[in-house]
């Protein structure tokens, strides 16, 4: 209490060392697990995804979201799901519908991108490559789900499907 | 300058000096340093399991099949998983084995995905079909204990395998999904 007054002139000097030595540890520790992935993605809030251990890292955004209840294809919705379920009006063949259309408008947009760049006509006879798609998806939905989507997503010239996991390792 | 010339000059007379470190520029350095990171840093950890679903194909078929050939098919229901390994043609090999989706026998399965990767390296597909109530989770359960080494386990003796750089960690790196057809 004395040494606050200002009567005896004296200085209060903070020992700001154990600061510094916690700054440094946190600096560390944030260094050591920064991510230098290309690709930043944040998961959507209303779904949790499935544990793996998969070493391979997230290439690209995913272009299918599948939360508790709807899907997005390309941030757009275009399905929402009762109870999980797709609702009956939606589907044809099995596979859904609304996400077929945005499927197939995504394939001919990549079709045509390819063809300007080989500088061909979209019509050509050259078929494109089947291609690739990343789907984010709830871990508690069912399969039947999934197999509409890929069932949509196999409709649309999609036959490889890449399924976005957390890592457990981290 | 001057002041400092000063001060030591002062101090000079009363006694040896205890050099103080000024430490406020690394603590502004290390908290624009920590805001930064903080903000920028993304805890979760995201990886992608690749898998493929059967398609159609125009291309020719090919001239000379194998006459026998190996497959490894898998049954997912709700609490149980059925591998089933075959050999096509004679001598005909059929093996079945039932798992529960409990860890101790998840852990039988992954062994199990192991040793027929390596009883015929040649083979790196695996099919899988699923019931409709099987959960997403299940799914992935299974489909990461076929296709992923787990982080201690050392790269399987399969020849070849060595050469593919950053693909040691697979046990079969083909996933069909068989259920999804028309």
């Amino acid at each position: 209490m004395a040494s606050a007054g200002g009567d005896s002139g004296e200085t209060l000097s903070l020992n700001l060392m154990p600061m510094l030595d916690i700054f440094s540890i946190l600096v560390t520790f944030l260094l050591m697990s920064y991510s230098t992935d290309p690709t930043n993605h944040d998961v959507d809030q209303n779904l949790e995804l499935p544990d793996s251990v998969t070493m391979v890292t997230m290439d690209e955004v995913p272009a299918i979201i599948v939360n508790r209840n709807e899907i997005f294809v390309n941030n757009k919705k275009i399905v929402t799901l009762e109870n999980g379920k797709v609702p009956a009006g939606d589907l044809a063949q099995g596979a859904i519908m609304p996400v077929y259309t945005a499927l197939k408008e995504i394939d001919d947009a990549n079709a045509k991108v390819l063809a300007d760049f080989r500088g061909e006509s979209a019509n050509g006879e050259k078929k494109a490559k089947p291609g690739e798609i990343t789907i984010e998806m709830d871990k508690k939905h069912d399969f039947q789900l999934l197999k509409r989507i890929m069932l949509s997503g196999q409709q649309a010239n999609f036959i490889t499907f890449k399924l976005l996991v957390a890592k457990e390792s981290i | 300058m001057s002041s400092h010339k000063k001060r030591r000059g002062q101090n000079s007379g009363a006694g040896p000096e205890t050099p103080e470190l000024n430490v406020m520029p690394f603590i502004d350095v290390f908290s624009m340093l920590n805001i930064f990171l903080l903000v920028s840093a993304s805890f979760l950890g995201l990886g992608i399991l690749e898998v493929q679903i059967p398609f159609l194909s125009n291309s020719p078929d090919v001239k000379d099949p194998p006459k026998r050939s190996y497959s490894i098919r898998i049954d997912l229901e709700d609490a149980q998983v059925k591998v089933t390994s075959l050999w096509t043609a004679a001598p005909e090999e059929k093996n079945e084995k039932t798992f529960t989706y409990e860890p101790a026998d998840i852990a039988k399965f992954h062994q199990e995905m192991i040793d027929l990767r390596v009883k015929v390296p040649e083979n790196d597909k695996v099919t899988v079909y699923a019931d409709n109530t099987v959960k997403y989770e299940q799914l992935i359960k299974v489909i990461d204990n076929v296709k992923t080494l787990k982080e201690k386990e050392p790269p399987l003796a399969i020849p070849g395998q060595e050469e593919k750089k950053g693909n040691q960690n697979f046990i079969f790196e083909k996933v069909i999904i068989g259920s999804v057809i028309l």
